[in-house]
């Protein structure tokens, strides 16, 4: 089949979402792994619940718009017989933690979570990591090498993030296209052992540090 | 504004018309469904029309009449560049605007189609009814040095502009191949060989006489029916019969110009190298890049099949292209050549060829997209696409003019287009179908082999395509102009024009959030359009996949190693 109208193909989509703090580079990484040029979306929320005719007769209306920054990966899974495409979408978390909700609908369905931390501000990642705590989403924790230096181990930083044993720690270069992309496999492969279902994640974590923290930054959910 | 508190805050379009839309996540796929009725097209009364009524329109202008059958009916139509076979039912050789308004009033009167052409440079498919005016009889060039503008009439070519302008030291903003014509060119926008510095062609017409589909003559321009000024300058022939048009001239004596070549060998190294080398580039400077199968024409000897295409102006042209000549070329013909000498920078062929084209803009050449192109015309593929040129936009042409103008693609930063036999029409078609998903729409100049209206509709951004339609439901509402890169009138199916534009994004597929991203609608908005264009069986959603299916995350993981 030459040239396959659109309609006739078979295209499996599947996500990662790219989180972490602001300013991490998580707009850095989705561009790093990403075929395409990063494109931006938006959702616009409003602060009543009527039809969308409504909300153009009332300009005065209280609305705010929530952008995501994602990108797409055309994966060639080197199949034998033709299973149609395999694009793998990469969203970047929309910043504000005000909108959690967004995240909510964002992980489902997800293949996982890659949550990208900077070692010089890792208290800006407990709100995040706290996030994921709360869905069974396969999560890695990504440290994001600025200059390509790691100051601390992946174990110093498990430590300092209470992390437990199950979620992997990782180092990467969020502006490196293999870096980026070998971070992806690493999800993907730790997707595969959680998803295998033999090893479910202990949820042996401390969790009223970070929770308190989380209370200091004002961050509510 | 201050944002308003989260917790209050709903999407406010979960509901439409008591409905509940579809909670599709934004990576799910829309795929457009192939068969899309063709708008509706007006019936044309040709068939019942006997040829002594046709016959009439002789007695009705100064240029000569022809029917098929008569001598001289397929040497009018014969172009100089197109091997299309058009077969009207009645031919006009105009030789001015009386002609020409005279022409469409009879075609009106009767309810025939309406088809135009000059070179033929343009020319779509078969025009196979209606009346044909050729207007390459109306050759006027006048040019006013002291305002620096040139009037020409609707048969002449850029070589003609060319050689009238010299002598004053001026010089239009023509095609890389002066042969084309100049009016046909210049309404779709038109990509000059220094556009990165000038913008496009279309952005310096300052005026138009046109013909409309009542039969009028009519000068527009800025002060003057405005809106049709708005659209002649970039909606093709969609709007009437551009007569004459006025256009800027600029006080260019020479430039520097030629070609770098490489050996075929070296075809995939230097394509990798392009967008790197053309990053640094100021608007000065314009470039291309072409890869042939067949080789290059030159100016005799040896021809390499990778051509690198120069135009410089101004100072500073050995440190702008130092970046270009690090490539290391076999043959450097670039060198500072009199602005006439403007043809030898692409030279372009001038043969009429049956060939199919498509062409397509970037916004980038991401590495999906390179990775497309080299797969196309690498060293290393058995049989490579015949053609492929790849060119370097942006610089002036992102800048709107004053007043503003229907040319699309301004975004852009990359124009493809590709050529090759009918009989490789494959070929082609899945070069631009592997481009698709880079890509931001189409030049309507370089829209290639195409008559689907829902392609033709990407050459114009959804706004200004609906101001485009709405205008030519406003001048010519019977469609008597339909042939070529026709905007159907829009026929009011209660849905709104973008979903239109979802339509004609989704191919070969897109996710909802890049939809969302090149429509610019919020997430929200382009799930009710895709639930709405679903039911309607105009768009197919594909499921998406998920991260709980072990069979899906290894075909993932295979994906991503194969890249490591």
């Amino acid at each position: 089949m030459d040239s396959a109208g659109g309609s006739e193909q078979t295209v499996t989509a599947l996500k990662v979402v790219v989180a972490g703090a602001f300013g991490v580079g998580k707009t850095t990484f989705v561009g790093a792994a990403s075929d395409i040029t990063p494109l931006r979306t938006e959702e616009v929320m409003t602060a009543a619940s009527v039809g969308v005719d409504d909300l153009s007769a009332t300009p005065d209306k209280q609305s705010t718009t929530v952008a995501m920054d994602f990108g797409r990966l055309d994966l060639d899974p080197g199949d034998t017989e033709a299973a149609g495409a395999l694009p793998l979408y990469l969203f970047g978390t929309p910043g504000q933690y005000r909108f959690w909700f967004m995240w909510d609908e964002l992980c489902r369905g997800a293949v996982g979570a890659v949550v990208l931390v900077d070692t010089r501000r890792l208290v800006d990642s407990f709100p995040v990591l706290d996030y994921f705590d709360r869905t069974d989403l396969p999560v890695i924790v990504a440290v994001n090498g600025f200059d390509g230096e790691f100051p601390h181990g992946p174990e110093a930083v498990r430590e300092a993030l209470t992390l437990d044993a199950a979620t992997p720690v990782v180092t990467c270069d969020a502006r490196d296209r293999h870096s980026a992309t070998e971070t992806l496999a690493h999800l993907v492969g730790h997707a595969l052992t959680v998803r295998g279902g033999a090893t479910g994640r202990e949820p042996q974590r401390v969790e009223s540090y970070r929770a308190s923290t989380a209370e200091r930054e004002g961050v509510t959910r | 504004m201050t944002d308003p508190d989260p917790r209050t805050l709903v999407r406010p379009y979960t509901l439409t018309g008591g409905r509940t839309t579809a909670s599709w996540p934004p990576e799910t796929v829309v795929s457009a469904v192939d068969a899309i009725p063709e708008p509706r097209r007006p019936r044309s009364a040709a068939g019942t029309l006997p040829d002594d009524e046709l016959r009439r329109l002789a007695g009705l202008v100064r240029g000569p009449v022809w029917l098929p059958g008569d001598v001289g009916f397929a040497e009018e139509l014969a172009s100089t560049y197109s091997a299309v076979e058009h077969r009207p039912r009645v031919v006009v050789g105009a030789r001015d605007s009386g002609d020409v308004a005279a022409a469409v009033a009879f075609a009106v009167e009767r309810g025939l189609p309406v088809a135009v052409q000059a070179t033929g440079h343009g020319a779509v498919r078969p025009v196979d009814d209606g009346v044909l005016v050729s207007t390459r009889r109306m050759r006027g060039v006048r040019v006013d040095p002291d305002a620096r503008t040139v009037t020409v009439g609707a048969g002449v070519v850029w070589s003609e502009v060319i050689a009238a302008a010299g002598p004053y030291g001026l010089a239009p903003l023509c095609g890389s191949a002066p042969g084309v014509g100049v009016v046909g060119y210049t309404l779709g926008g038109g990509i000059s060989p220094l556009a990165r510095t000038f913008g496009f062609t279309a952005d310096h017409v300052l005026a138009a006489e046109v013909v409309t589909a009542d039969g009028t003559v009519r000068l527009v321009d800025a002060d003057h029916e405005p809106e049709l000024f708005w659209g002649l300058r970039g909606g093709k022939g969609n709007l009437g019969v551009v007569t004459t048009l006025v256009l800027r001239l600029f006080p260019i004596a020479t430039i520097t110009g030629g070609g770098l070549f490489f050996d075929g060998s070296r075809a995939e190294e230097v394509l990798r190298a392009y967008p790197r080398v053309t990053a640094g580039l100021t608007e000065a400077t314009t470039t291309s890049l072409s890869f042939s199968r067949l080789g290059h024409r030159t100016r005799g000897g040896t021809l390499p099949a990778v051509h690198l295409r120069v135009a410089h102006l101004g100072p500073g042209a050995d440190e702008a292209l130092a970046g270009l000549r690090a490539l290391g070329p076999v043959l450097d013909t670039v060198t500072e050549l009199p602005f006439s000498a403007i043809g030898t920078i692409h030279d372009d062929p001038t043969e009429p060829a049956d060939v199919f084209k498509r062409g397509l803009l970037l916004a980038d050449l991401a590495p999906g997209a390179v990775e497309a192109i080299a797969r196309a015309v690498g060293p290393d593929v058995g049989e490579p696409v015949a053609s492929v040129e790849i060119r370097h936009l942006g610089g002036a042409m992102t800048r709107r003019p004053e007043p503003d103008n229907a040319v699309g693609g301004r975004e852009a930063t990359y124009g493809v287009f590709v050529v090759d036999t009918h009989a490789r029409a494959d070929r082609v078609r899945r070069l631009v179908e592997a481009l698709q998903p880079y890509s931001t729409g189409a030049a309507v100049n370089f829209l290639g082999t195409v008559t689907e209206s829902d392609v033709v509709a990407t050459a114009w951004s959804p706004g200004d395509y609906r101001r485009l339609a709405a205008l030519k439901g406003r001048v010519d509402p019977d469609e008597v102009f339909r042939f070529g890169y026709a905007i159907p009138v829009p026929e009011d199916d209660g849905r709104p024009p973008e979903a239109a534009a979802i339509v004609a994004a989704a191919r070969p597929w897109r996710s909802i959030a890049e939809l969302a991203a090149g429509t610019r609608l919020p997430l929200g908005v382009v799930r009710v359009l895709v639930t709405d264009l679903a039911d309607a069986g105009l768009v197919r959603v594909h499921r998406p996949g998920t991260g709980a299916d072990t069979d899906q995350l290894e075909r993932v993981l295979r994906g991503l190693r194969r890249r490591l």
